[in-house]
């Protein structure tokens, strides 16, 4: 199996249908930044009123926490891909990496809870309050960390890392497809092993301030690892859609092959394994040790409705999907791969909204504020990604490893 | 018929050929004689897979690829029927699911109940653990052993050994093994076929009479001779088991087995009556064993303090009396009254301060408050349990505001902390004496939270507790 060496040429390349393709990307962008700008508006309008802004509040953090963990995730791709010298995902790398400088969307939409909370809104985190702080002994000794200002403080570090490394990564490798330097792909794997340890320790802490805080008196150690296995999954969905598509409607002919989608399906149906393994141990240790401290969060989430999100998630985000995607032919089946992928992003949203929207009702709610948050947040993200992927090429074309990317043939 | 191949095709090692076909090399060039396929050699794996693919639109199955590395899009052009494993696996996973359940439930439920912490005796949840290892255990093991099932493994013999060049396999030649007993196969087209497509070389693969995956004998002997010796030691244990002994077990340990020491209810010689306990030496009493504070440790007030008034010392003092007048220490009176209530304390033996409350109300709180109540009103934990369970067996403790109870003197409230009364057992094993009596104190205090009046109120303090609802 010789490689399709005439392929490989830039030439070639630009006059391909991929490059076809990164002409809509423009209309994309476009239409999102419009559909951003009205919801956006409206939100504002919902705000002003009263006891819906605790509401939208919440739901502003889980619609953020969505596309921010997706983000992430296709973060620790990019870094993984290139610190093992990967050169099976070499083409579907650079979505991921337009993914990752994304990230810059969820920071911009934390922005505004960033000030709620310094002006002292309290609806969404009882920590910011003061007098209900005070009659509180755990609260009064985490009162050094859940303030306000050492808040926004490790949020803008967080933010600040993340947009560094997810800008970098991204034009690094732009800039690799104009020069051909093999010493970018060096550099970028040099790199990737501090980037890794950064997003390690700023995804588990800011998973701990914004998501874990919303119960101030919980705690679990494994909450870091639990999103970060969430955003992973989605963040592979999402490259596995991707794949999919370019499969199924030819686009990138030889490029992208049912090979990389195998793969791609694979990496995806060992990580949602993963969050499984994770989200299990929490509860099972939690169960265990049946310490009241503790038990309470899991007793909120399964009574009173909660119950049946629970069960939802067992099935919907484990059970399903795990024997959906074992057989080898369904991962190489682009429908198929779609359908669950699709499937498994709306099962990790559901996820966060276990996580958060128990600490906002003791029953599930669900309505317009969801629905509004949601395409706010991933119209947000969507017009990010459309602005650092314009005028560029979808596929690395000058990667040193392409050549492998396309030979690439699982077993 | 000239055939150049005489030089090509001769077998080499014909001296090893079984018997049926040692007759000549070439085999080809006589066709009475049966071969059992031919094996083609190649330079490099696209040769060989493009001979393979010509080969199959010829019209041959039984055809096999040997190549040192494993070739990209091979199994695609033999169309190989791929085994079924994943179904081995997902069986073997399967199975150890369910025995990782099956064995938590039979061991945590029914064979061995262990309570703990009062978890249900069998829960699903924390079987999984054990569930999920033993399930990729299992289904490890069945992919290992149905590959190697599945593989016709173990072959101690393959016929092609006996063809020298087929050493290059694994190294750095691709060799084509076509059956004779394909349906197309012919021995001089499919040869010329071979040679169309490219190999270097074509050899006859003789026929040998022994099968393939038969063991060598001794290695048969030897396994037979060592799975009977295997079987000495489980039936060595399992008559161990059964049976009785009269000789004492082997000793690997014998220094901890035989310790050098004498143990309680064995006999020493080295001590006229025998014993190795050894009793008390009439007319001592152990260190800190006198106890004769009776008021402090027994919360009654003794006959000879009655009549001196001095607390301590009463037994000691009695002994000491009846020494020096030369006569026995006062014998136990035996009397056929009836037993006549003990003389209570009425006063605190100790000096009872604010310390002493808040230790006594730490100490009820640990040790009384899960039957009594924090209260006293008998409404404590285990008791609203108890009742809730409606079987009967419990009494609902009296509550520690009653008449009765407020009636009792200290020495009385002590005495039932440290021996019980009716179903409260005593809990002088876990309670030191001092801890008792700041119990009592504590109890003393809750009672007068419920009897106190505006007198006993500290002056500075009631007029702010008029001023609250």
């Amino acid at each position: 199996m010789s490689a399709p060496a005439t392929h490989l040429s830039s030439e070639n390349l630009a006059k391909s249908r991929v490059a076809k393709f990164l002409g809509r990307v423009n209309l994309v962008y476009m239409v999102s930044a419009m559909i951003c700008l009205s919801l956006v508006g409206s939100l504002a309008v919902g705000f002003g009123s009263g006891d819906g802004a605790r509401r939208i509040g919440f739901a502003w953090v889980l619609n953020a926490w969505f596309v921010l963990s997706i983000c992430l995730g296709a973060m620790f791709f990019v870094a993984i891909q290139h610190i093992t010298r990967a050169g099976w995902s070499v083409t579907l790398r650079r979505v991921a990496e337009v993914l990752s400088a994304s990230v810059v969307g969820p920071v911009l939409l934390l922005v505004p809870l960033l000030v709620a909370l310094l002006s002292g809104h309290s609806g969404v985190y009882s920590w910011n309050d003061p007098e209900f702080v005070a009659g509180d002994k755990v609260l009064m000794g985490k009162q050094p960390f859940l303030n306000a200002p050492f808040f926004a403080a490790r949020t803008f570090v967080y933010a600040s890392v993340w947009i560094a490394a997810g800008v970098w990564l991204l034009k690094t490798s732009q800039g690799q497809d104009r020069t051909g330097d093999k010493q970018a792909t060096l550099l970028m794997e040099r790199r990737s092993a501090p980037i890794l340890i950064a997003l390690a320790l700023t995804t588990t802490f800011a998973s701990f301030d914004w998501l874990m805080s919303l119960d101030p008196h919980w705690f679990s150690t494994i909450y870091g690892i639990y999103i970060f296995s969430g955003g992973m999954t989605a963040a592979l969905a999402v490259l596995s859609i991707t794949a999919a598509v370019w499969v199924s409607s030819g686009r990138a002919p030889k490029l992208v092959t049912k090979e990389h989608l195998h793969d791609i399906t694979k990496l995806l149906f060992g990580f949602n394994c993963f969050w499984a393994y994770i989200a299990f141990s929490q509860y099972m240790l939690i169960w265990y040790a049946n310490i009241p401290e503790e038990t309470i969060w899991l007793k909120h989430r399964q009574e009173h409705g909660w119950d049946n999100v629970t069960l939802v998630l067992m099935f919907g985000h484990f059970f399903i999907p795990f024997v959906a995607l074992m057989p080898r032919a369904a991962k190489r089946n682009s429908g198929l791969v779609i359908v669950v992928s699709s499937w498994l992003l709306l099962m990790h949203w559901l996820d966060l909204y276990w996580l958060v929207y128990p600490q906002f009702n003791e029953s599930p709610v669900f309505g317009v504020a969801e629905i509004l948050g949601l395409m706010v947040a991933v119209s947000v993200t969507a017009v990010a990604a459309g602005w650092f992927a314009r005028g560029e090429n979808l596929i690395p074309i000058a990667d040193p490893r392409l050549q492998e990317a396309v030979s690439h043939h699982v077993v | 018929m000239q055939r150049e191949r005489r030089q090509t095709t001769q077998i080499k090692n014909a001296d090893t050929m079984s018997i049926a076909t040692a007759k000549q090399p070439t085999a080809l060039a006589d066709p009475e004689i049966k071969l059992d396929g031919l094996l083609a050699e190649f330079v490099s794996a696209s040769d060989v897979v493009a001979a393979a693919k010509a080969i199959r639109q010829a019209g041959y199955r039984k055809l096999e690829v040997y190549s040192p590395h494993p070739i990209h899009g091979i199994d695609e052009v033999l169309k190989a029927k791929r085994p079924p494993l994943p179904y081995a696996a997902i069986v073997g996973a399967v199975v150890g699911l369910t025995s990782g359940i099956w064995m938590a439930w039979w061991m945590n439920a029914i064979d061995y109940p262990l309570i703990i912490s009062g978890k249900p005796m069998f829960s699903f949840l924390p079987s999984l653990p054990v569930a999920f290892e033993l399930a990729i255990l299992l289904a490890a093991f069945a992919v290992f052993g149905g590959t190697i099932a599945m593989g016709g493994l173990p072959r101690p013999a393959n016929r092609l050994f006996r063809i020298p060049a087929f050493a290059r396999a694994t190294n750095d030649r691709f060799f084509i093994a076509v059956e004779a007993s394909d349906d197309v196969f012919d021995a001089e087209q499919t040869e010329a076929l071979l040679r169309r497509e490219g190999s270097v070389r074509v050899d006859t693969i003789p026929i040998v009479d022994v099968r393939e995956s038969r063991l060598p004998r001794p290695f048969v002997l030897t396994a037979i001779v060592l799975s009977v010796l295997a079987l000495i030691p489980p039936v060595l244990i399992a008559k161990a088991r059964s049976t009785t002994s009269t000789v004492p077990r082997i000793s690997f340990i014998s220094d901890m087995d035989h310790q050098p020491k004498f143990k309680a209810q064995t006999t020493n010689p080295l001590f006229a009556d025998g014993r190795s306990m050894r009793p008390q030496v009439a007319g001592t009493i152990a260190l800190g064993d006198l106890r004769e504070d009776s008021a402090l440790y027994r919360g009654i007030r003794s006959d000879f303090e009655e009549a001196t008034g001095s607390a301590n010392g009463s037994i000691s003092q009695q002994i000491l009396a009846a020494i020096q007048s030369g006569g026995e220490p006062p014998a136990a009176e035996v009397s056929d009254a009836q037993p006549k209530t003990p003389n209570w304390v009425t006063e605190f033996p100790i000096s009872v301060d604010e310390t002493l409350i808040r230790r006594g109300k730490e100490r009820y709180e640990i040790f009384c408050a899960s039957c009594h109540g924090i209260g006293g009103d008998g409404d404590g934990l285990v008791t609203l349990r108890a009742l809730e369970l409606e079987q009967g067996t419990w009494v609902k403790p009296t509550s520690l505001h009653a008449e009765p109870i407020q009636n009792q003197p200290v020495g009385q409230l002590y005495n039932t902390i440290a021996n019980g009364v009716r179903k409260m057992p005593g809990y002088a094993s876990q309670i030191p004496v001092k801890d008792r009596w700041a119990i009592v104190s504590y109890l003393r205090a809750l009672q007068k939270t419920r009897t106190a009046t505006a007198e006993d109120v500290p002056s500075d303090v009631l007029p702010n507790m008029r001023e609250l609802n």
